[in-house]
């Protein structure tokens, strides 16, 4: 059974690889360089319908996902998707340059190269470990937004919205927000405010560096979700 | 400017800043707020952490608060350093507010233990300055201060280094002077240690000099100075006008002037009195020079006086010593007229006991015993060496006072006197006995009060002028009734008063007939606009008509005067405001009107008019009146009655008034400092 499994997934990782390739070769991107999330591995982890109608494929049980392009890899219990269109996971594992992400439901809009997670999401990577309500991971600015709620443990803070910049690392919390150093907690202006989290790496820990003064840059980077 | 003027109107705004600071210290819409347990809390715009450095940078205006409230710290930027160690804080240009002291300084730097400013500005309600550094301690309590100066209304203190715990400031290395503002005080008060007390502004210096430029003058060991000793201590100038009695050649009389207590000595035993009287015409021109002596050792204590007092030598030489601590004994030489006296040599033993307050009240009781033996020669004026009158005395004398306290029927005193002088080489007694009660009642706006003055006296001394007593019967009566009659909108008041006084001589006093030789009545009412006083009165001495007799004067005094403080402004420009004369505009009218048929009818019908005129250090105020009695009564041409001019030099140290007036011949001089005024900032 285990055999028949692999060679199924062989085939389907094959195929799509090749449609895929087809399907680059003979669209408008050609001689572009590939947009985020269009050139997805699917592996299925077991069976796999297709609707010939709809264009829907279902992988019940489960499968991973590999974008060439961004380096993200989700590993899901179930996957649909539409190619060319959109991929949708549950109970799912996602890693990029963002960190490593663990979520209930994944969403990727492939025509605007944007993964959607949400439900218990929790992202860790160095330096920085956080929940959400969701985060929205814009793959062609490589921006990160959490929203609903985002709770740090590493550091810990507590912000209505996190924006995190996947190229250097700085966090922008957004709204009211609480950030707790090793003596006493900084909070937003009763109004809410910026706190700027610049990554720092201090011996052989990573730390964050922390500014109600927002540099213009970082600004600029998050001007189009703030 | 100078730098400490600089100082002084940074100090100024840090005090306009106090409400600004007040409400930059909480929670706003744009700021925020953090809390180190058992530290501070932080209020701030904009913060930075900086983990390399191990701190954190508050900036763009931040408040920090000491849990506790003790303490408060204004400033653009606040560093709270230590944060994984011991915690600190750093601070330019901080202004620190600590129970009611206003602090600026160039830099502040704190522990959990201190807090420390650097090149600081002090203000408190009593007093401001500056200090090198200011180093409080926040567990005691106390301030420690170095190189610094700190200055009241009157006078200014600094020190090399100095305490301050509670309202008591230790000081090293002290200097006070009068002179505030100066880089370098043209006079100063200067000791090895000092301690001020800020409630009372009393400083108690010891080991002090006096220095005057680059002279310094040793003074007592121990001095106390407040704003009312400095004033006398700094310029001990007298002025005064002595009555000639009728003798313009006596020694002494008219107008002098001396300096007093001079210190010629390190110890501050001894100083000197120089100066000289009649220094106007007609009066003897006399020369002071009087070297003042005085010591204390155990129960003993030696004053000396010798010299020359009005061109005359003088000396008097006492040593007391105290037997008991309800007796003393006394030995004293005297030789020599003191100011104003009576000239004489004697030497003397005496005695004197105190009980004091046998009841200490109220009621009171209180006795007093007292006995002597002396030798002396009375002389005179004209020839010191030729005694008129010599002879030995032996007396005694008791005392006793007794008073009531303040009850609601009144206060009611009595002292009691009696004592006996025998003269063996005249074979004279002369005995006295002295009954004095008195009674006054004040309940405003009424007061009133009445006294007895009996001595029954042999008045049997050969020594005329020095202690033979002469009989009285004194009966003095007075009633006043004062108060503010009506108060309008804008500050307008009409205030008003009218009083009676009187007294009876049953005895001859002075060669004067008996009867009443006194009684005056009097009204007056003042207006006060707020801007312009109005006052109109009228006093009547109605002795001369009420008992007739040789001598006895009766007339009727009208008055009514204008005046306007603080005008005319001359100087509007050069300083920080325009310069308001202390003194006021007056205008003033007074005519008497003789009631008696030897001197009937207008006797005076005087017009005055005063003017200050103030600028920035110097204020004048001339005066002068005229007597139109004359144009009236025979169509004379009015006489100069009254001229008079004060002047006020205004210095940093403080103002200097010298001045005279002439009222109908009576020549007086005054001179008056006053260490409060300063000239205007410019």
């Amino acid at each position: 059974m285990r055999v028949r499994r692999s060679v199924l997934a062989s085939v389907t990782a094959f195929l799509l690889a090749w449609g895929l390739g087809q399907e680059a070769g003979a669209g408008p991107s050609q001689g572009q360089p590939e947009r985020p999330f269009a050139g997805l591995v699917i592996v299925s982890h077991g069976r796999q319908t297709i609707d010939l109608v709809t264009g829907l494929t279902v992988l019940p049980d489960g499968g991973s996902l590999v974008d060439r392009h961004t380096g993200v890899e989700v590993d899901a219990q179930v996957i649909r998707y539409v190619d060319g269109d959109y991929i949708e996971a549950a109970g799912v594992t996602v890693s990029g340059a963002f960190g490593e992400v663990v979520a209930d439901a994944l969403r990727i809009d492939v025509e605007n190269s944007l993964l959607i997670a949400t439900g218990e999401l929790r992202l860790s990577r160095d330096g920085l470990v956080v929940t959400a309500a969701s985060l929205s991971y814009h793959a062609l600015e490589q921006v990160v937004v959490f929203d609903g709620g985002v709770t740090g443990t590493e550091p810990a803070f507590f912000a209505d919205r996190l924006l995190l910049d996947t190229l250097t690392g700085d966090v922008l919390l957004d709204g009211r927000y609480e950030f707790a150093g090793d003596l006493f907690t900084m909070r937003s202006p009763a109004a809410g405010g910026r706190l700027q989290l610049s990554l720092r790496q201090s011996g052989d820990e990573i730390v964050y560096a922390a500014t109600t003064e927002v540099s213009p840059a970082l600004l600029e980077r998050f001007r189009a979700y703030l | 400017m100078t730098r400490r003027v600089h100082r002084a109107l940074a100090a100024l705004a840090v005090l306009t800043a106090a409400g600004w600071a007040a409400a930059q210290c909480s929670p706003g819409p744009e700021t925020s707020q953090v809390t180190i347990p058992n530290y501070l809390a932080v209020y701030y715009l904009h913060f930075v952490s900086l983990p390399e450095l191990d701190e954190v940078r508050f900036y763009g205006g931040v408040c920090v608060t000491a849990v506790g409230g003790e303490w408060t710290v204004i400033a653009d930027e606040v560093v709270v350093t230590g944060l994984s160690g011991d915690l600190g804080l750093r601070a330019a240009s901080p202004e620190l507010f600590w129970g009611q002291l206003r602090m600026s300084a160039e830099h502040l730097a704190a522990t959990t233990e201190t807090l420390a400013l650097q090149e600081a500005t002090v203000i408190a309600p009593d007093f401001s300055g500056d200090a090198e550094t200011i180093v409080l301690d926040l567990v005691s309590g106390g301030m420690t201060l170095t190189g610094f100066t700190l200055a009241g209304q009157a006078f200014a203190v600094s020190g090399q280094r100095a305490e301050l715990m509670g309202e008591t400031l230790t000081v090293s290395g002290p200097s006070v002077t009068t002179c505030i503002g100066l880089e370098e005080a043209p006079y100063a008060i200067e000791g090895v240690s000092a301690t001020v007390d800020l409630t009372t502004r009393t400083v108690d210096l010891r080991g002090g000099a006096l220095r005057v430029g680059a002279l310094r003058i040793g003074l007592r060991p121990r001095i106390e100075l407040s704003e009312e000793s400095l004033e006398a201590f700094t310029l001990p100038v007298r002025v005064q006008n002595v009555d000639d009695r009728g003798d313009p050649s006596r020694p002494g009389s008219g107008i002098g002037v001396r300096v007093v207590g001079v210190p010629i000595d390190g110890e501050g035993a001894a100083s000197l009195d120089v100066g000289a009287t009649g220094i106007d015409q007609p009066h003897p021109l006399g020369l002071v020079a009087l070297v003042r002596l005085a010591a204390t050792q155990g129960q003993q204590r030696a004053s000396a006086t010798f010299g020359l007092e009005a061109g005359l030598p003088l000396l008097d030489v006492q040593v007391t010593r105290s037997l008991a601590p309800w007796l003393d004994a006394t030995l004293a030489l005297h030789s020599g007229a003191e100011q104003e006296g009576t000239p004489y040599h004697e030497g003397r033993l005496g005695l004197a006991a105190r009980s004091r307050d046998l009841l200490p009240g109220p009621p009171s009781l209180s006795l007093s015993a007292d006995a002597f033996a002396a030798a002396t020669a009375l002389t005179s004026l004209d020839d010191l060496a030729r005694p008129q009158v010599f002879g030995t005395r032996v007396g005694a004398g008791v005392e006793a006072s007794a008073g009531t306290g303040r009850t609601a029927a009144g206060t009611l005193s009595v002292r009691v006197r009696a004592q006996a002088t025998l003269y063996p080489n005249h074979g004279a007694v002369q005995w006295g006995v002295r009954l004095n009660p008195s009674w006054r009642y004040e309940a405003a706006p009424l007061t009133l009060s009445l006294s007895h003055d009996a001595w029954l006296t042999n008045a049997a001394s050969p020594f005329a002028g020095l202690d033979r007593l002469q009989p009285r019967a004194r009966t003095s009566g007075s009633l006043r009734l004062e108060g503010e009659l009506a108060r309008w909108e804008g500050e307008r008041t009409l205030s008003g008063y009218v009083a009676a006084r009187a007294t009876h001589d049953a005895l001859p006093v002075n060669g004067e007939a008996t009867g009443v030789t006194s009684a005056v009545g009097e009204a007056g009412l003042t207006y006060d606009t707020g801007t312009w006083e109005l006052e109109a009165g009228v006093s009547a001495q109605l002795a001369g008509v009420l008992d007739p007799a040789e001598g006895r004067d009766a007339y009727v005094a009208y008055t009514a005067e204008a005046r306007l403080p603080g005008w005319p402004v001359l100087q509007e420009e050069g300083t920080a405001g325009p310069v308001v004369p202390e003194g006021a505009f007056a205008v003033r009218t007074e005519a008497v009107q003789g009631l008696v048929p030897e001197d009937p009818g207008l006797r005076r019908l005087e017009m005055s008019v005063a003017v200050p005129l103030a600028w920035e250090n110097v204020e004048l105020r001339p005066g002068i009146g005229f007597d139109f009695a004359p144009l009236i009564l025979g169509g004379e041409a009015p006489v100069l009655s009254l001229h008079a001019l004060d002047l006020t030099v205004v210095t940093c140290c403080g103002s200097l008034t010298v001045g005279y007036a002439n009222q109908r011949g009576r020549l007086s001089a005054s001179f008056a400092i006053d260490i409060e005024r300063r000239p205007p900032r410019r």
